[in-house]
């Protein structure tokens, strides 16, 4: 009788288990699927607000705005280096590109990939303290025995005779193009040399993006952003233009991305915007050189009106 | 073993020199056998006509002006490793070695095999950059360019999926698709980048890139090769799976005598999983376009 007891109490128990482990199961919902090729559902140039309402501009945001509208409907875009350069769209307009991109979601990296002008766009998906890890250790001389120390931080002009301005990547003997530049080495008792790690002095048209999985949905927060960008084809926007995004698979092929923009010298509030993407096959991306299509007589980028 | 310990203290040495002569001319007292007096003032000749090193570049290629950025950097044992599958090279990763300025030698330490032309147009280039009027490349451009992101120092972070694997570069901001278990494409336009496809010979990727839009410049200093050559990397990993090797073979008629290879090495580097931005547009796209004093070849 005491066996019989036992017994059905272990079956309740299992049970109990079972069912508590497919209750738990039922709610903890494994990350989308959401590697693949993807693109715009529908062309757009510009963002509006997903809840129907008007931007909310401060008045110094709804000015430049104004200005903006005006200069694009006079076919005029100096105040838009993406159509006056080619330069980076940086977020969130990249995401509004007529072309196709691709996810990679890997461990400690979704990498996004655009085939517009072959930018990409990383969000670090790592813990604090594994981004602490990857950092060099200081060492205590040169990188060779016999070298001298590196170069100061900026690195050497870029290359040759007539190499770029300074700060242009080191070492081509026809001169790299100019800008960037990569740090210079550490100059011996440095810290470990390292080419990515330190801060962006300046913010960057794709700011700098840390995610992670919330049950079904990629969420990102991405700030640090240039003072100098625009937000879509028109809306200036300023160095504390902060971006929460939620990325959503709503079936298979269709993923829906929620963009909460904020910055208080723009908007008066933050406001969501809403893009879809419908999933393409995954073939080759074209080489798209934006710069070769403008000599050409193209539009770098769909114009916003 | 042995060759090992000779060609760092010939790394050791050249540095030497390198530091105590600066980037003012070829490093005197140090000079190739085979040198010869200057064909035009300041370039050194060997007697086959191919120019010699000068000023920052020494013979094996290596710059002594610093750009010693991938060398003897070290992370924790608690710093993130590259994948064990060998089949796995994602991540991030960055040359090992100091910085080649240009490729002086084959993998077999012999002088690379220009043919006439291909002796003359590097001639070219190299006065060119002499008399201050270098060529202009497609990386002073900001145009897609393989070789060149893959020579110089920047950060690449690669990706793969079961049909492509990209790999992103901060330099000109460079994809470089290579497709897997795909032809060559036989018609169509051609790329900048070329056509890169790859498969898998063990546990090397080997990817042949060719059909470039353009002749393409193989290092910054100008080492040519023809729209049509055929590059063919075979790349693994080695010391255990922390190292990229990439022993590159070099087809092209148009300008060598016989194919040729060179190898170069990229580290795992976890500090570099945040790839910078470039955004070389913003500034070679103004009005003046590329160019800051380099000449179209």
């Amino acid at each position: 009788m005491h066996t019989i007891y036992r017994n059905v109490t272990q079956v309740r128990t299992a049970l109990f288990c079972a069912l508590a482990a497919v209750t738990i199961c039922g709610h903890v919902q494994a990350k989308s699927n959401i590697d693949g090729a993807w693109k715009l559902s529908k062309p757009q140039a510009l963002l509006t607000p997903a809840n129907g309402e008007p931007i909310p501009f401060t008045s110094e945001g709804k000015k430049s705005y104004e200005q903006n509208k005006a200069s694009a409907q006079q076919g005029k875009f100096g105040f838009d280096e993406v159509m006056e350069r080619c330069s980076s769209p940086g977020m969130p307009r990249i995401m509004l590109s007529p072309n196709q991109f691709k996810i990679f979601d890997r461990p400690g990296m979704v990498m996004f990939k655009f085939e517009w002008n072959r930018l990409y766009r990383q969000v670090d998906m790592r813990d604090d303290a594994t981004i602490e890890n990857s950092k060099p250790l200081p060492r205590s001389g040169p990188a060779f025995p016999g070298a001298r120390g590196g170069l100061p931080s900026g690195g050497p002009p870029g290359g040759g005779a007539a190499g770029g301005p300074p700060g242009g990547p080191p070492g081509g003997s026809s001169g790299g193009p100019p800008g960037a530049g990569a740090p210079g080495g550490a100059a011996g008792g440095a810290p470990g040399a390292s080419i990515d790690t330190e801060e962006a002095l300046i913010g960057t048209q794709m700011g700098h993006a840390r995610g992670r999985w919330e049950g079904d949905m990629l969420v990102v927060e991405t700030s640090e952003f240039a003072d100098y960008k625009l937000l879509d084809g028109l809306i200036q926007t300023s160095d504390e233009l902060k971006l929460v995004e939620h990325f959503r698979l709503k079936d298979k092929n269709t993923l829906e991305h929620r963009i909460t923009i904020s910055d208080p010298m723009t908007f008066t509030k933050p406001w969501d915007a809403v893009l879809t993407y419908r999933r393409l096959p995954d073939e080759a991306m074209t080489e798209d050189v934006c710069l070769e299509r403008r000599q050409a007589g193209e539009s770098p980028w769909s114009k916003p009106l | 073993m042995e060759k090992k310990k000779s060609w760092s203290a010939s790394i050791g040495m050249l540095l030497f020199a390198g530091a105590a002569f600066g980037q003012s001319g070829p490093p005197v007292g140090v000079a190739p056998a085979g040198r010869v007096a200057a064909a035009t003032p300041n370039i050194p000749y060997y007697n086959d006509g191919v120019p010699a090193p000068i000023g920052r570049t020494d013979e094996d290629g290596f710059s002594p002006s610093g750009n010693n950025l991938m060398g003897g950097t070290e992370f924790s044992d608690k710093a993130p490793k590259a994948s064990a599958d060998p089949h796995n090279f994602e991540g991030a990763w960055a040359h090992r070695e100091m910085l080649r300025d240009r490729i002086f030698r084959t993998i077999l330490e012999t002088r690379l095999p220009y043919n006439d032309e291909g002796r003359k147009l590097l001639q070219h280039r190299r006065e060119m950059e002499n008399s201050g009027k270098p060529i202009l490349t497609n990386s002073g451009k900001c145009y897609p360019t393989t070789e060149f992101a893959l020579e110089i120092n920047g950060a690449m972070f690669i990706v793969q999926s079961e049909k492509f694997m990209h790999g992103s570069f901060y330099e000109f901001h460079h994809d470089w698709q290579i497709r897997i278990n795909q032809e060559h494409k036989t018609t169509g336009p051609r790329n900048f980048a070329g056509d890169s496809i790859g498969h898998w010979d063990g546990n090397t990727l080997v990817v042949e890139t060719t059909r470039y839009k353009e002749p393409i410049w193989l290092d910054p200093a100008g080492t040519p090769a023809s729209e049509n050559a055929v590059l063919t990397r075979r790349i693994r990993k080695i010391e255990n799976g922390q190292v990229l090797e990439m022993i590159t073979t070099v087809d092209d008629p148009k300008y060598y005598t016989k194919p040729w290879s060179f190898a170069r090495t990229y580290a795992w580097r976890p500090d570099s999983w945040r790839v910078r931005e470039y955004n070389c547009e913003e500034q070679v796209g103004g009005p003046n376009g590329a160019g800051y004093g380099m000449v179209k070849e």
